[in-house]
């Protein structure tokens, strides 16, 4: 089958939903990806997957521009849809879950279609159990009892979608990702810094690895000589991780993409990063979690008590116990995926589709409720 | 009319209307440059519209910023004599399409096909207007490139908009557009891309 993938949210979460685009991939269909003009960078690097750009950016720009005709976007959008329905894909496979997408899928053509979906307006989505276990265990408040992928695989009805293996580098750089999107979730660079240059006193090789636009900030925090800091792209992240002995990172894309790059993982998950909704999909990868009531919080709110101190309960100490747990391999819980459990318990009972405006209602709760959006933003 | 003449430079031509200058008198280039480089974010653009021609200084620029992207410039064609347009345009003739408009209905076909710029200091009352209705704030002229694209239920609708508000993505989504119709789809879509 030819099958289109929506996947419109952040780079994060492309690189998660790739592990289903493999699985399919792997069962002989033929994938192509949907993604938004600004995720235009991973065309290059997964050149296994067909892909289409949504110009939202442009569109987005035209919508408020004095110098912009009132119906450009309307013309390009128009042309867009009208290009994307020459394709004639088989099925289209909703995996960004919120309104807009649920919106473009009533406006693109298939035979078939999997996901949130709405047409002039109304939700006309075809509720499957693990669609609807996606959409009511899945929002900000609450903690389900599977990951993002393995709710998503259910969602799409996927079967068997198994965390990545890794690699056993005895040698390679220790690779550190020192930011992420949000302030909630970034570890006080003092600590990374502190953490560098211990790793450098076991005679470790360390680099630290950042988007190139934010080289010049992370590179003058007061880095020992020994230190690397480099500011790249995609590809050359990809080709440092597949060399790399381990990354140490705080919920990121870089974090994920090192999961396909079967590179070892230690996730740093503070604030709003939920390791069991976002964790590294990926066997005995390590996630170290704060202890605190408050963690995980809500994306979209501030620090509750305006200090981040759940960044503190994560102490340099614990990180190298876990790293040297890790190039030991002596981790003993392995990552199990659930999938199988929680089908059998949704499939029980009568499936009937919820009331017609369940799924606004449930858009609009989510909204009023914490703030948050529909997928997860890592 | 406009006629060219000697900078203070004695070299750099410039453009002058009834004897007012249209570009600088001390440096144009360096003042089209300027211009230029306003519009480096427009690089994803396959064409871009500018109003006014002056002394096309402003429209090498563009283009040398700009090389893989088709210019047009649109201007009052009653103000420039044909030799004076085939001189502006030696240099730039492969990237620059000029377009000498007459009168406002010429405009109602313009084909916008990319982000309309205007080059103020060479603009005439005239070609004020023209930048206006390119702009899509000339109802009359809207409801034709609308109907030309088959935004039939739009190109109905758009005569709601009341006098002095402009035509723009917020003014249309407050049109009462059929549901069912291609137009308000795109509009509930558009909307979440602003949301």
């Amino acid at each position: 089958m030819k099958i289109l993938a929506l996947s419109l949210l952040r780079v994060g979460d492309f690189f998660q939903h790739l592990h289903l685009a493999k699985q399919l991939r792997g069962s002989g269909h033929e994938v192509h990806f949907l993604i938004h003009d600004e995720c235009q960078s991973l065309v290059k690097l997964c050149t296994d997957y067909e892909f289409h750009i949504f110009p939202r950016k442009k569109l987005g720009r035209q919508l408020v521009s004095r110098h912009t005709h009132p119906l450009m976007p309307f013309h390009l959008l128009d042309e867009w849809l009208k290009k994307m329905n020459q394709l004639e894909f088989d099925e289209i496979q909703n995996w960004t879950h919120d309104r807009f997408s649920a919106k473009l899928m009533g406006m693109l053509s298939a035979p078939s279609k999997r996901g949130a979906l709405m047409v002039q307006g109304k939700d006309v989505t075809c509720w499957r159990p693990g669609l609807r276990y996606l959409d009511e265990h899945w929002g900000a408040s609450h903690t389900p009892t599977l990951s993002y992928i393995e709710a998503l695989a259910l969602a799409m009805e996927i079967p068997a979608v198994s965390p990545a293996p890794f690699r056993l580098n005895s040698t390679g750089p220790v690779v550190l990702q020192v930011t992420t999107s949000d302030v909630k979730k970034t570890w006080s660079l003092r600590s990374w810094i502190q953490l560098a240059s211990l790793l450098a006193d076991q005679g470790e090789e360390v680099v630290v690895v950042t988007a190139p636009e934010e080289l010049i900030s992370v590179s003058s925090g007061g880095w020992d000589s020994r230190i690397q800091v480099r500011g790249l792209d995609w590809i050359k992240t990809w080709d440092l991780l597949k060399r790399a002995k381990l990354l140490i990172s705080g919920d990121t894309s870089v974090l994920h993409l090192a999961v396909h790059a079967e590179t070892r993982v230690l996730g740093l998950y503070l604030g709003s990063a939920n390791a069991k909704k976002t964790g590294p999909f990926q066997y005995k990868a390590r996630t170290l979690t704060p202890q605190i009531e408050c963690h995980p919080c809500y994306h979209r709110s501030d620090c509750r008590s305006q200090d981040h101190r759940c960044h503190d309960l994560i102490t340099i100490q614990m990180v190298m116990d876990e790293f040297k747990l890790l190039l030991k391999c002596e981790v003993n819980s392995s990552y199990e995926t659930q999938v199988g459990l929680v089908l059998a318990e949704q499939v029980q009972g009568p499936h009937q589709n919820p009331s017609s405006n369940i799924f606004e209602n449930i858009i609009e709760n989510r909204f009023n409720e914490n703030g948050d959006s529909y997928g997860p933003r890592p | 009319m406009v006629q060219l003449k000697t900078s203070q430079d004695g070299i750099t031509v410039i453009a002058e209307r009834d004897g007012a200058p249209l570009c600088s008198l001390r440096d144009p280039r360096k003042e089209a440059v300027g211009w230029a480089t306003r519009w480096m974010e427009l690089q994803d653009y396959p064409s871009l519209v500018v109003v006014g021609l002056g002394a096309a200084h402003h429209l090498q620029a563009l283009a040398e910023q700009h090389p893989d992207q088709r210019i047009s410039v649109v201007f009052d064609g009653n103000d420039y004599s044909e030799t004076l347009i085939q001189v502006l345009r030696s240099g730039i003739e492969s990237q620059v399409q000029f377009v000498p408009v007459q009168n406002t209905l010429d405009l109602s076909q313009f084909s916008f096909s990319g982000p309309i710029l205007l080059y103020r200091p060479a603009c005439s009352g005239v070609e004020l207007e023209y930048f206006r209705i390119i702009c899509g704030q000339d109802p009359q002229t809207l409801k034709v490139q609308a109907e030309k694209l088959g935004f039939h239920s739009l190109a109905s609708s758009l005569a709601q908009v009341p006098p002095g508000v402009a035509y723009n993505f917020a003014s249309i989504k407050n049109l009462s557009l059929a549901p069912e119709s291609r137009e308000a789809q795109l509009v509930d879509l558009l909307s979440e891309v602003v949301r």
